[in-house]
């Protein structure tokens, strides 16, 4: 028995043996040298979920890279979720959420004295964090995208400047929607249901494709920003206040409790539509445009400005709704040019407070009053209802019918 | 005692061998293969870390093909951070930063004009003695998602036709972000850098950018350009600078020391504020262009100056006020200034040439609405022709 048992080793040997006999033996040239992937290659960004906290963070990422979420985060009191100290760093949601709980205090929050620069946050939810959900303003250069926050005690989106932010959704705060310093460059982003300002920038503010609605303001935008296609509804005040210099394209504002357009001074309004608003439809101040705009239906005037504003191809119709009084167009101030507006069902059609105004070439019909104008104005001639194939010889006139 | 220990052996290996029996023996058709994913499978891409450098390089990537990076990368004096030495090749920066040190080159750096089609999106390249992303040999480059800060040269370079989107670039040396011709960029900002915030050749588009502190102009464009959207402050020289026939639609430009927007012939300049400008607020120094819809204010210049056969149509041209200057100046022949409210300037219009148009304008609280010298078309000026009054003229201008 125990010579078979031999035998049979033997032979398997040999079979083995033979086996590998039949490939090179002969090594590849070159140093010996992995040749498959470690799991640090495949996933090379570290989760946030291993790095330490202290007393008033859970996590806390403290050099440049790149980080992820491993999972949802659930919040700690008297902590904030994750804490960025560094600059140049991403964090990837990874389509998790970090999620607040009483007591906690901010969702994700880079409060570095100075100024961190190029932090980015992408991909995932922010929710229920009593104090703000991102708070960056102390972060120049981040960007935030892909962001869905809601739920949050105090700030929606805090950045600081020259900032961007696209593809959010940020809802029912506390406080303000988005908050940034100047340069903030946002896009594609409806920031609704906030106690204070949905969307609140400092100067040159670049604004694309931003719904702003049933916030306590809709924007409030500094100095030489642009607003385009962007929305403003159903805010309890102005749907859009814009300080100087601004250009509003084909903006929407209506349903506001405040005005449409509350814009200051060396303006540019073209094209928009401001409807149903308790205030008046749009308001300037001083050496605006204000062209090609439809203002209906809302409580105040039509068009409300002070000095030395140009107002052309505007229709104004059924303003004063409500027993209120107001205008299709109403100037208050001195030097404006008011030409080839449509005021139609308004209380008032044009309204002039001020003097040395310029008022040609406008059309009002169906207004109680017509046109209510103080002296010291230039104000072309009224032809009414000239009828059917009637002939003129005054390219000034404005009319009636 | 071992016969019994071999009879339970026995049948405990018959009892494991049963349910075997029970199933099909025949393997299936084909060769024998696994069903798992390998890890290359999982990230098939290539991370750049495992490349081989050279003198000039700390990372070589000479085959098309897409690659990420598995850290951060911090520079080497005499290198660059990533050479490109081929075509077709995406670069995921994966979140990390390049960061450079002194004596380093470049971030990353293409390295030969026949090296186009390339991607390099995702993280931060900061501090570099040269460019950031040195890419002008190039074309068919799109950079996105960048963020580029304080090297020794330009923050980008991207070559021709390239598309940048969604980049932020501060604080470099020279230009911002410069881009040779037939450009696409978008929702970009470049700010404090040294020279031009954005320079780009002909053909290019730029949509919702913003330029500020720059020590050149804001945007400094050549031919055949459209600029939308965008936002111009706070430049040394001018908030844009055009050459030919491009169109500005909608943009703001405030505070530019060297002036608002100059141009030279065939510009389209339609519903732009511009605001603040330390000489002219728009200056077209050549021929063949329109200015309508715009908001001209508080320049230290003329409001807008045209050269010649220009339109200047339904402005608001107002507090213009240096001494010297006017509102609106056509200062060459040819030009026609239309339906402009012209308000409290040194003089509402100065017509310096001959030919020229002006008419159905209106003035207020200038010291003069209209100067002009003989040869030129210019509509009587109605001064305060009160409430209620008519004219036949068409054309008139109006002083109220």
């Amino acid at each position: 028995m125990k010579t078979a048992h031999t035998s049979l080793g033997l032979w398997l040997l040999l079979a083995a043996a033979a086996h590998a006999g039949a490939g090179p033996i002969t090594p590849p040239p070159g140093p010996v040298a992995p040749t498959y992937k470690t799991l640090d290659q495949v996933e090379a960004r570290r989760p946030v979920q291993s790095l330490p906290g202290d007393g008033t963070a859970l996590h806390i990422i403290s050099q440049p890279g790149s980080y992820y979420l491993a999972g949802n985060i659930t919040g700690a009191s008297g902590k904030s979720g994750v804490r960025i100290a560094a600059s140049n760093v991403t964090l990837d949601l990874n389509g998790f959420a970090v999620i607040g709980v009483p007591g906690a205090l901010t969702g994700i929050e880079c409060p570095v004295a100075g100024y961190a620069f190029n932090n980015a946050v992408f991909n995932g939810a922010v929710r229920s964090w009593p104090a703000d959900g991102i708070y960056f303003l102390e972060a120049a250069n981040s960007r935030v995208e892909g962001v869905r926050i809601s739920d949050c005690g105090q700030g929606g989106l805090i950045v600081g400047p020259h900032s961007t932010v696209a593809a959010c959704e940020i809802s029912a705060i506390g406080g303000v929607g988005v908050l940034a310093s100047h340069r903030l460059t946002i896009a594609d982003t409806t920031v609704n249901n906030c106690g204070d300002v949905g969307v609140r920038t400092g100067e040159m503010c670049s604004a694309r494709n931003v719904v702003s609605s049933y916030n306590d303001q809709g924007f409030f935008v500094g100095s030489s920003s642009t607003l385009a296609q962007c929305i403003g509804n159903h805010n309890a005040q102005a749907g859009f206040a814009v300080q100087d210099s601004c250009v509003l394209t084909a903006c929407i504002g209506s349903r506001n409790f405040g005005a449409g357009v509350d814009a200051a001074y060396g303006n540019t309004v073209t094209g928009g539509a401001f409807h149903l608003n308790n205030g008046p439809g749009i308001r300037v101040n001083s050496g605006c445009t204000v062209s090609g705009n439809t203002c209906r239906g809302n409580l105040g005037d039509g068009i409300v400005m002070h000095n030395s504003n140009h107002v052309s191809g505007n229709t104004c119709d059924g303003n004063g709704r409500d027993g209120g009084v107001a205008a299709g167009i109403h100037a208050t101030g001195q030097a404006n040019r008011i030409d080839s507006n449509a005021l139609i069902a308004n209380d008032i059609g044009l309204d002039i407070d001020g003097t040395g105004n310029f008022v040609v070439r406008n059309n009002a019909s169906f207004n109680p009053t017509r046109a209510d104008i103080v002296a010291g104005n230039t104000v072309a001639q009224w032809v009414i209802t000239p009828g059917g194939s009637f002939a003129l010889n005054d390219p000034w006139a404005n009319f009636g019918h | 005692m071992e016969r019994t220990l071999r009879t339970l052996t026995l049948a405990a290996t018959c009892l494991a061998a049963m349910p075997a029996l029970a199933g099909p023996v025949t393997p299936p058709a084909g060769p024998v293969a696994s069903t798992m994913k390998t890890l290359d499978q999982v990230e098939a891409r290539i991370p750049v870390q495992s490349l081989q450098g050279s003198s000039t390089g700390k990372h070589m990537i000479t085959q098309p093909g897409s690659y990420y990076l598995t850290g951060n990368i911090l520079g080497e004096a005499g290198k660059s951070g990533i050479e490109i030495w081929s075509g077709d090749v995406t670069i995921d920066l994966n979140g990390f930063e390049l960061r450079g040190v002194a004596g380093a080159a470049h971030g990353i750096r293409v390295v030969h004009a026949s090296m186009t089609n390339l991607e390099i999106r995702n993280g931060t390249i900061h501090s570099w003695p040269q460019t950031c992303v040195e890419a002008g040999v190039s074309a068919n480059v799109q950079l996105r998602d960048l963020r580029v800060r304080a090297s020794g040269k330009s923050g980008i370079s991207a070559g021709w036709h390239p598309i940048v989107e969604n980049c932020q670039s501060i604080g470099n040396a020279e230009y911002g972000i410069f881009c040779n011709d037939r450009a696409t960029v978008s929702n970009c900002l470049s700010n404090g850098n040294g020279f031009d915030g954005f320079r780009s050749g002909d053909g290019s588009t730029f949509r919702n950018c913003t330029a500020s502190h720059n020590g050149h102009d804001g945007f400094d464009v050549n031919s055949a350009c459209t600029l939308s959207g965008c936002a111009s402050q706070h430049n040394t020289l001018f908030g844009m600078h055009l050459i030919d026939v491009c169109a500005v639609t909608g943009c703001t430009l405030s505070g530019n020391v060297g002036g608002g927007l100059e141009a030279q012939h065939a510009a389209t300049i339609r519903g732009c504020s511009i605001s603040g400008s330390g000489a002219r607020g728009v200056n077209i120094t050549g021929t063949g262009s329109l200015i309508s819809e715009c908001v001209v204010r508080g320049s230290t210049g003329d409001g807008i100056r045209v050269n010649t056969m220009c339109t200047v149509l339904n402005c608001t041209v107002d507090l213009n006020r240096a001494v010297g200057a006017a509102g609106i100046r056509l200062a060459g022949q040819g030009n026609r200034a239309e339906g402009n409210s012209v308000s409290n300037n040194t003089l509402g219009i100065d017509v310096d040439g001959t030919s020229n148009l002006v008419v159905r304008n209106s003035f207020t609280f200038n010291p003069g609405a209209v100067e002009a010298a003989a040869g030129n078309t210019v509509a009587q000026v109605i001064t305060t022709p009160g409430l209620g009054f008519a004219s036949t003229d068409p054309w008139a201008n109006f002083a109220h």
